[in-house]
């Protein structure tokens, strides 16, 4: 005799509603008559939009899809069994802000890095900022925190870039004032053979006999100098 | 009832987090959204101290001082079995 295979309720091919259910059972089996277990891929859609309608619960649950199957068909869930699931539904969504919350930490860590930011920095504005967007997310409010740290870091960036133009004017200035001492030596080399030539010459002119050969060589290679 | 909640809450989020303590002040934020509730802190704050009194979880500090928590082994065990991700 061959066995049907076993279809798969649609929660199952879902993995948020997987996190739904682990949250709910516990990790254990859901109960075959379960609404979840009988709700298509559309209706666990339906339902998801619906617990996060604004409103009180009553509101929510006519919003909801009927029950499916069993004696309860076509009737809506009751409070009592969408009250759990609403806050199974609510911890997983936070549990998923906050996962994603890692990875924006991680790619502004990775970001401020590339920029050379200094990493205590970055960490405190990132840890900053994840706890002001949770804090928003909590409260339903919508601000322009993020605008702001995202200034404070563009500002850090500034100042690094400032501190780097002003390490080169530092070094430039470095390497003026060591042309300015060779000027200085070459200066003085220069006026040292003006010295020596004019000596050599004031010494030709009290010779007995004149300006010699040599001393015209001598004043010729000060001059060269010069 | 909502103690156990909030238990399992903590051990999934610090199980996500893979080994990395999570800051005090992140969970406490994610327990209000999860939880819609206008807890204190110093109701947060007596959960936190609860599970570290549990030995389920640690609470350190970080270079900035602000508290950080991490999950024990007791924590990753009980977090297995009482948890059970899908």
């Amino acid at each position: 005799m061959k066995t049907s295979p076993t279809k798969s309720a649609a929660w199952e091919e879902d993995s948020f509603w997987r996190e739904v259910v682990a949250v709910l059972t516990g990790g254990k089996k859901l109960r075959g008559e379960h609404y979840l277990q009988n709700l298509s891929g559309e209706e666990l859609e339906q339902l998801r939009s619906a617990l996060s309608a604004p409103g009180t619960l009553s509101d929510q649950q006519k919003l909801c899809p009927a029950r499916r199957g069993g004696k309860t068909d076509g009737e809506l869930p009751p409070a009592s069994l969408l009250s759990p699931i609403s806050q199974a539904v609510r911890e997983v969504t936070t549990l998923r802000a906050l996962q994603r919350q890692d990875i924006i930490s991680a790619a502004t860590k990775d970001r401020c890095g590339q920029l050379g930011i200094d990493p205590q920095l970055t960490n405190a504005v990132v840890r900053v900022v994840a706890e002001e967007a949770l804090r928003q997310q909590a409260e339903n409010q919508v601000g322009n925190f993020a605008i702001s740290a995202a200034n404070v870091l563009l500002l850090a960036e500034g100042s690094r870039t400032k501190a780097k133009q002003e390490e080169v004017k530092i070094q430039l200035r470095k390497s003026k004032l060591t042309q300015d001492d060779r000027k200085i030596v070459l200066m003085e080399k220069k006026a040292a053979a003006y010295d020596r030539a004019q000596a050599a010459l004031a010494a030709a002119k009290t010779q007995k006999g004149g300006i010699t050969p040599e001393t015209l060589t001598q004043i010729e290679r000060e001059l060269k100098l010069l | 009832m909502i103690e156990q909640d909030i238990k399992k809450f903590v051990l999934r989020r610090l199980i996500q987090k893979n080994g990395e303590p999570e800051p005090a002040g992140i969970i406490k934020l994610g327990i209000r959204s999860a939880f819609n509730a206008a807890f204190t802190e110093g109701e947060l704050d007596s959960y936190l101290q609860q599970l570290a009194d549990d030995n389920f979880v640690t609470i350190g500090r970080d270079d900035f001082g602000a508290s950080m928590i991490d999950l024990t082994a007791k924590g990753r065990n009980t977090a297995a079995r009482l948890i059970k991700l899908a």
